[in-house]
Parts: C-alpha cells; structure tokens; sequence
C-alpha cells in the first residue's frame, strides 16, 4: 500500500513538469568541450544548437594544449556536420537568460540582429582566454617567451626547429606563474621540455613551485622528462627575473631541497600563460569564483551544475581544466540536462508561495533568491479588479531554502507543501514550536541539510546532550527570520542558537551568510534592550559533526546560563 | 521613494516605556520597501517592546499595517481602536506620523523612524539618496545626475577641484563624484556643451516651505 503510494507520487512528480518542457538544448561551442557536449546529447536524442562566437567551431586553447586536439577537433567537426540533432548557428552569443529550467528564453546576438529563443537548458563551454603574464611588457625582445610562442617555434619534429631555438644552449621554464593548479600549462610545458630534449642539444630547467601530475598521462611525461635529463628545481616563494651585463636573461629563486639561493643564466626563459575569464556582460546571473570564472565556489554545484537549474558549464569557462576533467564535465552536463528534460530529475522543490496580495513589489526576493526561481508575474486582483505584476515563484527552479520567506519585509511569503501533513516550515509552524519552548529551553535552529543530520547522528551513536535542548528544523538558516528569534526571547528562553552550513558548503548557496548578518543585526538590536550578544549564537557544522554539534550546544547553554 | 531608517530601541523605549496599551503602526509603501516599517519590522518591534516590558503585565501591544499611513481616509478606519490605545508608535515617515497625529487627536503619536531621504536600492538592502526634493529640477542639464543631492557641496558649475583619484569625492572617498558622473555621462551623449553654460545661484525658495500642491482635476 505504502509503495504504491510511493509510486504515484513519484510518477507524479516526474511527469508533472516535463511536458511543458521545451526538448531542446543550447551549447556555446568554442572549444573541443562544447562540441563533446553537442555530440553526447544527441546521442541522448535531444535536440541541440550549438552557437560559437567566431565564424567557424574552432578551439582557443589548441596551442595550448595539443593532445592531438587538430585531430580530435576535424573528427568532431565531421561528426556534427552529419549530426541531425545539431543545429550550428555562427557568429552569435548569449546576452541574456530569461526564465526557468525547461523553459528558458535565452537573447541571442547573431550578426547584427538580436532574437529570443526558447531552450530547455543551456550548457555553458570554453569561453575563457589566455593571456601571457605582465612581466614580458619590461622584457621585450630578450629571450623571454609564452609557451604558446616556443611551441611554434618548436614544430613537432627535429627538422621543424626554429634557428632561434637550435641557438639557445640553456632553456629555462617557469610553469606555475599563471595561480595556483594550472594543469594544462604544466602538461604542455612538460611535452614541450621533452620535444626540446628529443631535438635539440640544450640544457632544459624548470622552475616549479608545486608539480601537479594527476591528469591523464602527466605522470608519464613527467618521468620521460627526467629520463631525458631535463632538471627540475622546486622553489619556493617568488622568482625573480634577473639579467646579466652581457644581456642574457636569468632567474633567481631560493631551493626548497638545497635550502640556498641560486641564479640560472639561459637564452630562452619560458613562462606560463595566464587564464583570464572571458565574461563581459554577466547575463547569466549565475554567479563567479573568487577567480572570475564562472561557477560559485559551493560544494553542492560541482562539477557542472550552476546556481541556475539548467545551467550547466563545462570546460574551460570553469577555469583552468585539462582534458581529463573536462572529459567529466562533458559527460556531467550532458546526463543532467538529458535527466532534466525528461522527467528523471526529481525535483522536490516549490513549495514556497507567495501570497499575491500582500506583495508590494519591492523586489527583495527576486534579489535575494540565490536560484533566481523569483520573477515579476502578472496578477489580477479580484477585490480591486486591476492588474499589477507581482513576485511569482516558479516551482521548477526552485529549491525550499525559504530565504526570499525570510527577507520578504511584507511577510507575503511563505512554505505551503503540496503534499505533506505537516506544513513544516511554515511561518505558523515554526511559531508553534517557539511558543511551545519553556521558560529554560535553548531553542537550536537547525539546517535540515547539516546540523539537523548532526543531532540525529549525536542521538544514534548515543551521545548525551541536554533535554533542554529543543531542536527547530528549518530548511536553511537563511530561513530564520528575525521575528522567529524575538519570538524565541519572548519565551524568555536563556538563548537561541542558529546551526547551518559550513562557508561554501551551503546547500542554498547563501543561506549560511544571510543568517550570519542577520544575526550580527539581531545582536545589535538585543544589545539595544539590554541582552547580552552571548545570547544568540550562530554555528556552523557538517551533517557528519555530531560530536561537534554536542560540544557547540553544551557550550552555548554554559555561555547563556552564567 | 522614501527611505527611512529605525531609530535606535532605547531612544524608542524611552519615548514608550510608561505607556501600557500601544499601536504599533506601521506603513505598508515606502517603509515596507526600504525594510524599516512594515509588517515585518512592526512584528519585531512589537516583539522588542513585549521582551523590554515583561514585568510590566498590563502592557498590551497591537500591530497594524495600513497600505499607506499618509492617507487620511485609510487612517481613519483604525479611529475606533483609539479607545483600546494609550500611545501610537508610528512606523510610517514623517508625512505618516503626522497624519496618524492629525487623526488620532487624543492620544500621542510618537516616531519609531528616522525619515532620511528620497533615493533607490542600488542592490539588495543597500539605499542610496537620489533627490533632494529641491523643487526646481536641474537634471536636464547635468545628465540626469543630480549635482544639488549627489555632490559632496551640491556645487552646480563643475566639480570643486578637489575630486580624488578614480573620480572619488573630496569629502567621502568612498562615494562617487557627481561632477565626474556627470561628465562621463555628458561625453557620451556628447552634450559636454552644457558643462560650458552657466548656472545661475539656485533659488532655494522654490518652494515655499510648507510646499503645497494644487492639481486641477485632470
């Protein structure tokens, strides 16, 4: 009975949105990633435009990192012009992102003409540029190259080699200027020290600050390059860039394994490129790194999902990605939007409404919703028998993180599940349960995500914790109003404790922030009425912290009791 | 709109604190949209007032949020609680406090905002002063950037010469200088010609304070 039960609202669940879901997905090409993708959902059965920016597919990053990417491209390149499913559509590029996943109403600029379209869920891939560092602006003409410049000058074979090379007796490199992990500059730095010793008879060092060789074959170059005799020296800190009075170019830097400063005089001195994000207009609102590139740094989006529903990004609009994880990537986005499209994601979100007439259009939620599942939707009052536009909710793209509910200053918003008994994280509900607290309880709010899994955990493995402690559960701390912890001192309870997400790792994105400012203003408020910010805590915990969770809350009522 | 900006609990205790029955009013347009004085921030305010009096047991707080406190007609359908109320905190700005006041004759009306200025949300709970209500518009000469609001010294012929570095303002280095604004936006509609003409001093009589406005019927 139970199962069948299940069942039905499963299925329900499942084909309620689809069909309204328009089958088709659009990929911005640019690199060998986004035309990987088109392939993949095709073969999904899905309809895809891929759009590119320039006149033809082509790859930014083949000088880069050629893993045989001229051939890999041409094959691809084959197989799309066969595809049916695909649909090319050059030069053109997204302005603009309108709508939810399943239906999104995507601004296209193609030529001079501007048009929308509609699309069930986009696939953002390679859009980045490179750049070489700042310092060959002092050093021009001296020896100093990108390696995209000694990599032409190299050719693939002994007879290729350029003069200026064959010249250069000592060639040093230097692979980690362009920031932290750059995989695809140190596998390409890797090959070209390997070629330069295969062809030529110089002296090749290479400066490193960390090596990372966990892509696909970097291992095995690595190990060719020492076979080969190319040495590697760890530094530490920063390089300088040093020359000499004959004009010859070289490096300082202190050994990390000799403990001692040394200086190396070379002919060419090699550096890295640097990735930059190539983002003008942000019309996708789905959010950067610290770094510029597109994905927020959150542990529940990767690899490819975005803030967005139906916003996937792949590749090198990620940041610095070698072949291997983009390989991932492409697989990723194009299951999730085939998942999406056809009924397979069940998505449990939705559940929070807003009540029309008391909207006054003040748009704090639809900044606030860190989905951007909130748009202004016509409504027509009865009672005054006019329309306005009002914030609507749109169920598909949203998450029940309950944040717009908690800022909305006119108290028109709020959870209404549709199936459940309990309306559980209702306004009226999570009130009940504040009036229910006695006069020495310590109400915890608790994200339903992390610190609600950490006090079920405590209770399983048998961990003590007082029997004042009441727990509130709420979908995201970024739900916890600040009438919720008024209400909860109006009890006169010794103190109110707020336990969410660790930073980055909120499952609402900001939902952990929002309640950290909140309760920075709470405090001041308190202090104004003369109770002391001890009072009211915030914590933030991993579901798996459960003795952690104990230790956070005993501590809080020793804090609130003295 | 209009921005305002509540007024700090104590000050607002000691306006209340020996009043036992009080209306909390708030204002359901503009306040309710710069999150100083609608229903949410009447719901915590209530809340502060039962927490700061609980050993005061006849204290009764009542809320209420009309759409618009400077109605008068929408004012006048809460006039048959007057009875029930001792004091009315008003949650509106200054035009609301002083219609509740002008309604509500028998019982004192105090503020619980500080109304700061006109302006627009430049991002979500971040307000910024857009005019001056000065009476006597300049905006068609400067770009649509009001230099009477916007300049540190609401100077109208240029900037003083004192603007910093990246077109900061002498006086706050961390707003904008209107008169770089101004001519950033001027060359790009290339209409610099107007930083040329002179600006008259400002007739600040405008309007005759108490302004007032008559519109015929339209």
């Amino acid at each position: 009975m139970k199962k069948t039960r299940e069942k039905t609202e499963l299925s329900e669940l499942t084909t309620g949105e689809k069909d309204n879901f328009v089958k088709n997905v659009l990929v911005t090409a640019s690199s060998v990633s986004g035309m990987k993708t088109a392939l993949e959902i095709s073969r999904l059965g899905l309809k895809i435009t891929l759009l590119e920016k320039e006149t033809e597919l082509q790859d930014n990053h083949a000088d880069i990192v050629d893993q045989g990417t001229v051939e890999i491209r041409n094959s691809l390149l084959q197989k799309i012009e066969k595809d049916k499913n695909i649909n090319v559509v050059s030069p053109a590029s997204i302005i603009k992102i309108e709508g939810t996943a399943g239906n999104f109403s995507v601004k296209i600029k193609k030529d001079n003409d501007v048009f929308f379209q509609k699309y069930g869920a986009v696939v953002i891939a390679g859009q980045n540029l490179t750049e070489t560092v700042p310092v060959f602006l002092n050093f021009h003409n001296t020896g100093i190259m990108s390696q995209q410049k000694l990599g032409r000058l190299l050719g693939d074979s002994p007879h290729t080699v350029s003069p200026v090379i064959r010249k250069a007796k000592t060639i040093a490199f230097v692979f980690n200027d362009s920031g932290e992990n750059s995989r695809k500059l140190t596998m390409s730095g890797l090959k070209y020290t390997c070629l330069l010793k295969k062809n030529t008879n110089c002296e090749v060092y290479v400066f490193i600050s960390h090596l990372i060789v966990d892509s696909g074959g970097m291992e095995k170059l690595y190990r060719e390059a020492r076979v080969l005799g190319v040495i590697f020296i760890k530094y530490n800190e920063n390089y300088k860039i040093i020359s000499n009075k004959n004009g010859s170019i070289g490096i300082a830097a202190k050994d990390i394994f000799l403990d001692a400063d040394i200086e190396l005089f070379c002919d060419i001195l090699v550096i890295g490129e640097k990735f930059i994000p190539c983002i003008q207009e942000d019309g996708l609102k789905t959010g950067y790194d610290t770094e510029g590139f597109y994905q927020d740094a959150n542990v529940y989006l990767y690899p490819v999902s975005s803030r967005r529903r139906g916003i996937y990004f792949v590749g090198e609009c990620r940041g610095d990605q070698d072949m291997m994880r983009t390989n991932v990537d492409v697989l990723n986005a194009a299951l999730n939007s085939y998942e999406l499209l056809s009924g397979f994601d069940i998505h449990s979100g939705g559940n929070v409404k807003v009540e029309s007439e008391k909207c006054k259009v003040c748009l704090t939620c639809i900044r606030v919703c860190p989905h951007q599942a909130i748009r202004l939707v016509p409504f027509s009052d009865p009672a005054q028998q006019e329309a306005k536009n009002v914030a609507g909710i749109f169920p598909e793209a949203c998450y029940d993180c309950g944040a717009c509910s908690a800022m909305c200053p006119a108290k028109a918003i709020d959870f209404e599940f549709k199936r459940a008994p309990l309306n559980e994280y209702s306004d009226e509900q999570i009130l009940k349960e504040i009036e229910c607290l006695k006069q020495d309880d310590l109400p915890v709010f608790c994200c339903a995500e992390s610190a609600f899994l950490a006090a079920e955990r405590a209770v399983e493995i048998n961990l003590y914790y007082s029997p004042r402690v009441k727990i509130i559960r709420v979908p995201c701390i970024g739900r916890v109003d600040l009438i919720h912890l008024f209400k909860a001192f109006e009890q006169k309870v010794p103190g109110v404790l707020l336990a969410g997400c660790p930073e980055q790792a909120c499952t609402h994105l900001e939902g952990n922030i929002r309640a950290k400012d909140r309760v920075k203003y709470a405090r001041e408020l308190l202090k104004g009425m003369g109770i002391g910010e001890e009072r009211l805590g915030i914590v933030f915990i991993g579901p798996d912290m459960a003795h952690r969770f104990v230790r956070e809350i005993s501590e809080m009522l020793e804090r609130c009791s003295t | 709109m209009i921005v305002a900006e509540r007024k700090p609990f104590e000050e607002i205790w000691n306006m209340i604190s020996h009043y036992n029955r009080i209306l909390v009013l708030g204002c359901g347009t503009c306040v309710t949209i710069c999150w100083a004085g609608g229903e949410k921030e009447v719901g915590i305010l209530a809340s502060q007032l039962k927490i700061a009096g609980e050993k005061n047991n006849e204290l009764i707080i009542t809320e209420s949020v009309p759409e618009r406190q400077c109605e008068i007609e929408m004012i006048q359908e809460l006039k048959d609680k007057e009875g029930n109320i001792d004091a009315i905190l008003s949650m509106g700005c200054g035009a609301g406090v002083q219609t509740v006041a002008g309604i509500f004759t028998d019982i004192p009306v105090f503020p619980a905002l500080n109304t700061t200025f006109l302006g627009m949300p430049e991002a979500e709970g971040l307000w910024v002063e857009m005019c001056s209500a000065c009476g006597d518009c300049y905006l068609a000469y400067t770009g649509g950037i009001c230099p009477v609001t916007r300049c540190g010294k609401g100077l109208l012929n240029g900037p003083c010469g004192g603007t910093r570095k990246g077109g900061k303002c002498e006086i706050d280095p961390e707003k904008d200088c209107a008169w770089v604004l101004i001519y950033r936006r001027l060359e790009k509609l290339s209409m610099l010609d107007l930083m040329e003409q002179y600006r008259e001093p400002k007739n600040y009589r405008a309007v005759k304070r108490p302004g007032i406005i008559r519109a015929t019927a339209r």
